[in-house]
């Protein structure tokens, strides 16, 4: 009758929750679906999250987006005063791009496994940007391997 | 015996879920699911005291099971939740 097994809750529907307790101020758990953040975030990785504020925006930080009615949970690679620009760290070509306003949450904390890694460290800020600036030759690697 | 009232049982599409929502912290990585007797069952109990006994009555009374049967599926059910840590410890009656 109760089931622990991992479960695949509509993305919508999940969201629905998510957004609703970061709006309340909480942290939330989330566990990572997909690959498009490889190699930073690995399916079945759980991710921490909290409320996002303007004032903390900065290259290099994963945030949770409104794209079109979809959550995305991508790096921010550039912004201005109206646009965020997001990529998918496992992504060689494609951008999401996104105002102010869809940004609802930033991801604080990556758990593999057992182990915490703090997203904030600008070192790792950094590598994610540097992994997008090598999207060039990440496309070509792509193509011979 | 008890269920946790910090627990929020949620209805998410046709799932039933429970959330342990904690303090400032929602893990939602690490939801349950119940399925619907199971989730009609958490409703009729929260918030209060019960023995599997009663249990048992509930489901019989929804779904005109042997006795029998109820019985194992609510022994069932209960390891599960105790297992789970998402009975309330201090309460222990039953």
């Amino acid at each position: 009758m109760l089931n622990k097994d991992r479960i695949t809750i509509p993305n919508k529907l999940l969201f629905e929750q998510v957004l609703s307790y970061i709006k309340q101020g909480k942290y939330v758990t989330i566990r990572v679906k997909g690959t498009s953040m490889l190699p930073f975030l690995k399916e079945g990785n759980r991710v921490s999250l909290k409320s996002f504020h303007a004032g903390e925006l900065t290259k290099g930080i994963i945030v949770l987006a409104n794209v079109h009615g979809q959550m995305i949970l991508h790096r921010v690679v550039r912004y201005n005063n109206t646009t965020i620009y997001l990529a998918g760290d496992g992504n060689v070509s494609e951008h999401e791009v996104v105002s102010y306003g869809d940004v609802v949450a930033t991801a604080f904390s990556v758990y593999r496994g057992e182990t915490e890694v703090k997203l904030n460290q600008r070192w790792l800020r950094y590598l994610g940007q540097v992994w997008y600036w090598i999207r060039p030759v990440r496309r070509v690697a792509r193509k011979l391997f | 015996m008890k269920i946790r009232e910090d627990l929020v049982l949620r209805h998410v599409g046709d799932d039933h879920i429970i959330v342990d929502p904690g303090q400032d912290m929602v893990d939602m990585s690490k939801v349950f699911t119940l399925n619907d007797s199971a989730a009609w069952l958490w409703e009729q109990l929260a918030g209060q005291e019960f023995t599997r006994e009663t249990m048992v009555n509930l489901l019989i009374e929804r779904h005109d099971l042997p006795y029998k049967q109820a019985e194992e599926d609510i022994n069932k059910l209960v390891e599960v939740l105790e297992e789970n840590g998402l009975l309330d410890k201090l309460a222990n009656a039953g």
